[in-house]
C-alpha cells in the first residue's frame, strides 16, 4: 500500500534521505525510529507530496505520488505531531470541513458524531469550539477523520508526542483498531516502548538511511532499546 | 464534486465568528459616513459658489435694466454699459455631476466658473475663479471624501482582514493538514482568500453605495459603476494579500509585506509616477506664463496707447463710440499676440497630462482614484472640457458683440427682457476613459492572480 523505491532527497549538498526502500502492507504498522534528522519526517513529507524526491519514487497503492498528488492523498490520512484545528469551529465542524476536503460523501452530523465517538472524543466536547481542546482531543479529531474517510493508509508523524500516558495509550489503541481494519500505517515515533507494542515491524533510521528492519515480535523492549542506542552510536 | 462550496462554507463560518470583522466594518461605515457628509458639504458649497457666480450676470443685468427704465422714464438717453453689447456680462459655470459628493478629485485644481466679457481675453475668463489650492488645510490633508476612504483606507481594512489568512496557518501547522487532503492548493487557498476578502469588501461596497445614494440619489448607473470600481479595486488588494501569503511563512512577515505593499502602491508609487511625469514632461511654469502674458498685454497696450487716447476725443460717426472701435482693434492685436503664449502653456500642460495618463496604468490606486473622479465629475477631463466650452462660449459672445457693433445695434429694453445667451455645459463622454480605468484595474487583478497561480503551480512544498 505504501512503498518507497530508492527514495532519495537532497537539500542542497545535504542528503536527507538516501535510497530508502520500504513497503507497508495493509493491516501492518511500520514504525520508523531514529534520532532527529534521521530522515523520518522527510519520508512522510515525500509520501504527502510536500517534497519532491531527488530520485526514486514514493508510491501509494501503486501510484507515484508525483504523478497524481491529489489522487494519492485520497487514500491517505496524515496525523502530525500537532493537529492544528480551526479554533473558531467546533470539533464537529472541523471534522465536517476536513471530511469535505477529503471527499467523504457521507458527512452528515450523525455519521460524523459517530466517527468522533469511535475516536474517543467525549460527546459534550464535539460541539465545543476547538480553541479549548487539549492536544489529545485534537488528535482524536484527526483519527475521527481517518475513520470517516476509511483511509487505506495512515501517515503518523510522532502523533503521541506530548500526550499524557493515558491519552497516548488510548491513541495507540485506536491505531491498532485501524490496522485491524486493514489500514497500512507508517508511524514515525521516538517512543520505543509503544513502537514495539503496536508496530508490526520496526525500522531504525540514521543519517537518511534505513539501517535495520525488524519484526517487533522478534525483539523485546529492552533488546530494542539496546539495539537503538547501539545503532545511534555508530558513525557513518 | 467541487470542493469550492465546502471550503467557502467553512471560511464563511469562520469569518462570521471572527470578532474583528464587524469591528472592521463598523470602522469602515464610520469613515464612509463622515466622508459622505464631508463630500456632500463640499459639493453643496461648490454648487452654491457656481450658482452665485452665475447669478451675478443676471443681477447686473437686472440693475442695468432698472437704470435703463428710470433714465428713459425721465427722458434721458441711456448710455455706456446700458446700451453697448461690448459691455454685456456673461458667466459660465461647471455644474456638479450627480455624484460630486463622492470625490473632490481634481476639481479644486481647475476653475468651476468663468466671468466672460466680449472684449476679455478668452484665456483670462477663469482668472477670478481659481481657488482651493492655496488653502493650506487642503494642501496639508487633502479632502476627506469617499474616494479617499476607498483608495487609501479600504485597502488597509482589507489587508487587516486577509493579511495572514494562510501564513498564520503555515505557522500553526494547520496548513499541512489541509494540504494533506486531496484538494488542489489553488482551489483551497484562493477560495478561502476570496470568501474572507469578500466578507469585508461586499458589505463595504454596499455601505458606500447606500450612503452615497442617500446623499445624492438618482444616478443609478453611476452608483452601479461605483460598486464595480470598488469591487475591482478591492479584489486587487485581496488577490495581492493572497499572493503575499503564498510567499511568506509567518504572520509577522505577512503583516510587514502587506503594509509595505500598501505604502508602496498607494503612497509611493503615485508619487513616483508624478515625479516621472515631471521628469518626462516638465510642467510649464505658471508664473513665467502669467508674467509673459502680462508683459505681452502691456506691450500691445503701449503700442495702442496713442490710438486709444486719440479715440477718446474722436467721433466714430456710428452707434458705438470711437473708444470701443479702438479697443476692438487693440484686443484683436492682443489676442493674436497672446494666443501663441496660451497655446504653448496649454501644450506643455497637455504633454504632462499625456504622460500621467499613460503612467497611471501602473498604479491601481491612481486608476481607482481616476475612476472615482470620473464618476464624481471632478476629473481633469471634465474640467478641461468646461474650459474649452467656456472659451467657445466667450467666442460666441464676442461675435455677438461685434455683430451688433457692425450693425450699429444698441441694446433696447426688449433685449433686456429676452435675456442674454446662456452657457450650457455639455457633459463630455466618460465611457471610454472609465472603461479603460476599470479594464486596467481588472488586468492588474488578473496579473496578481496569474502570479499567484504560478506560485501555486510550484506545489505544496512551496506553500508550507
Amino acid at each position: 500500500m505504501l512503498e518507497a523505491i530508492s527514495l532519495t532527497k537532497d537539500f542542497g549538498t545535504h542528503r536527507a534521505l538516501d535510497g530508502l526502500d520500504l513497503r507497508v502492507e495493509p493491516g501492518e504498522i511500520l514504525c520508523l525510529l531514529g534520532a532527529n534528522g534521521a530522515g523520518k519526517t522527510t519520508t512522510i513529507n515525500l509520501f504527502l507530496g510536500f517534497l519532491e524526491p531527488s530520485s526514486g519514487e514514493a508510491r501509494v497503492d501503486g501510484i507515484d505520488v508525483r504523478a497524481d498528488p491529489v489522487g494519492t492523498k485520497r487514500k491517505l490520512l496524515y496525523i502530525p505531531e500537532q493537529i492544528s484545528l480551526f479554533g473558531e469551529l467546533t470539533g464537529l465542524e472541523n471534522l465536517e470541513y476536513f471530511a469535505a476536503l477529503s471527499g467523504v460523501e457521507d458527512r452528515g452530523p450523525a455519521r460524523l458524531r459517530l466517527c468522533l465517538g469511535h475516536a474517543g472524543l467525549a460527546r459534550d466536547a464535539m460541539d465545543r469550539r476547538a480553541a479549548g481542546y487539549s492536544k489529545g482531543m485534537r488528535q482524536k479529531v484527526g483519527l475521527a477523520l481517518a475513520i470517516a474517510k476509511q483511509s487505506r493508509a495512515l501517515l503518523l508523524d510522532e502523533p503521541t508526542s506530548g500526550l499524557d500516558p493515558q491519552a497516548s495509550a488510548e491513541f495507540h489503541e485506536l491505531i491498532v483498531r485501524q490496522r485491524d481494519a486493514g489500514a497500512a500505517i507508517l508511524m514515525v515515533t521516538h517512543d520505543l516502548f509503544r513502537a514495539r507494542e503496536v508496530g508490526t515491524r520496526i525500522g531504525l533510521m540514521r543519517s537518511g538511511r534505513l539501517r535495520t528492519m525488524i519484526d517487533s515480535a522478534d525483539i523485546t523492549a529492552s533488546e530494542l532499546e539496546k539495539l537503538y542506542l547501539e545503532e545511534m552510536k555508530c558513525s557513518d | 464534486m467541487s470542493l469550492i462550496p465546502a471550503i467557502a462554507r467553512l471560511e464563511r463560518r469562520r469569518v462570521l465568528r471572527d470578532r474583528a470583522m464587524p469591528l472592521l466594518l463598523l470602522v469602515f461605515a464610520l469613515l464612509a459616513g463622515y466622508a459622505v457628509f464631508s463630500g456632500a458639504r463640499w459639493a453643496a458649497a461648490r454648487a452654491h459658489a457656481v450658482e452665485q457666480v452665475l447669478a451675478e450676470a443676471d443681477e447686473t443685468m437686472a440693475l442695468r435694466r432698472e437704470t435703463f427704465v428710470k433714465m428713459t422714464a425721465k427722458g434721458e438717453k441711456p448710455n455706456f454699459g446700458l446700451i453697448y453689447a461690448t459691455a454685456l456680462p456673461f458667466r459660465a459655470g461647471l455644474p456638479n455631476a450627480p455624484l460630486a459628493a463622492l470625490s473632490a478629485g481634481q476639481a479644486e485644481g481647475y476653475p468651476a466658473a468663468a466671468s466672460i466679457a466680449p472684449f476679455l481675453d478668452p484665456y483670462a475668463i477663469f482668472d477670478a475663479h481659481r481657488s482651493g489650492l492655496e488653502n493650506p488645510a487642503i494642501l496639508g490633508a487633502g479632502r476627506f471624501d469617499l474616494a479617499f476612504v476607498i483608495v487609501f483606507l479600504l485597502p488597509l481594512l482589507l489587508i487587516a482582514a486577509t493579511y495572514d489568512f494562510w501564513s498564520r496557518e503555515v505557522e500553526s501547522g494547520s496548513a499541512r493538514i489541509q494540504l494533506a487532503q486531496p484538494v488542489r492548493p489553488a482551489v483551497l487557498i484562493l477560495t478561502r482568500a476570496a470568501v474572507r476578502g469578500a466578507a469585508l469588501l461586499v458589505p463595504a461596497t454596499a455601505i458606500t453605495v447606500l450612503l452615497l445614494a442617500l446623499a445624492a440619489p438618482g444616478d443609478l448607473a453611476g452608483l452601479a459603476l461605483l460598486a464595480l470600481t470598488i469591487l475591482a479595486y478591492g479584489s486587487f488588494w485581496i488577490a495581492l494579500a493572497a499572493l503575499i501569503n503564498l510567499f511568506v511563512r509567518s504572520s509577522t512577515t505577512a503583516a510587514l509585506a502587506c503594509g509595505t505593499a500598501w505604502l508602496g502602491l498607494v503612497v509611493l508609487l503615485p508619487a513616483a509616477l508624478a515625479a516621472a511625469t515631471e521628469l518626462a514632461a516638465p510642467a510649464p511654469s505658471p508664473m513665467a506664463y502669467a508674467n509673459g502674458v502680462r508683459a505681452a498685454g502691456l506691450e500691445v497696450r503701449a503700442a495702442n496707447a496713442k490710438a486709444i487716447k486719440a479715440a477718446a476725443t474722436a467721433e466714430s460717426g456710428r452707434a458705438y463710440p470711437a473708444t470701443l472701435w479702438a479697443s476692438r482693434r487693440e484686443i484683436g492685436e492682443r489676442d493674436a499676440r497672446l494666443l501663441p503664449l496660451h497655446h504653448a502653456y496649454a501644450e506643455g500642460a497637455a504633454r504632462g497630462r499625456s504622460w500621467a495618463d499613460r503612467l497611471r496604468f501602473l498604479s491601481p490606486a491612481v486608476l481607482a482614484q481616476d475612476a472615482l473622479d470620473r464618476l464624481a465629475g471632478t476629473d481633469a477631463a471634465r474640467a478641461l472640457a468646461f474650459q474649452d466650452q467656456a472659451r467657445s462660449f466667450a467666442g460666441q459672445t464676442r461675435r455677438l458683440a461685434f455683430d451688433w457693433m457692425d450693425q450699429d445695434r444698441l441694446l433696447t429694453l426688449a433685449d433686456y427682457d429676452h435675456g442674454l445667451p446662456r452657457f450650457a455645459f455639455a457633459e463630455p463622454r466618460r465611457g471610454i476613459a472609465l472603461a479603460a480605468d476599470l479594464g486596467a484595474l481588472g488586468l492588474l487583478f488578473i496579473l496578481v492572480l496569474a502570479l499567484a497561480a504560478l506560485r501555486l503551480r510550484q506545489g505544496a512544498a512551496k506553500l508550507l
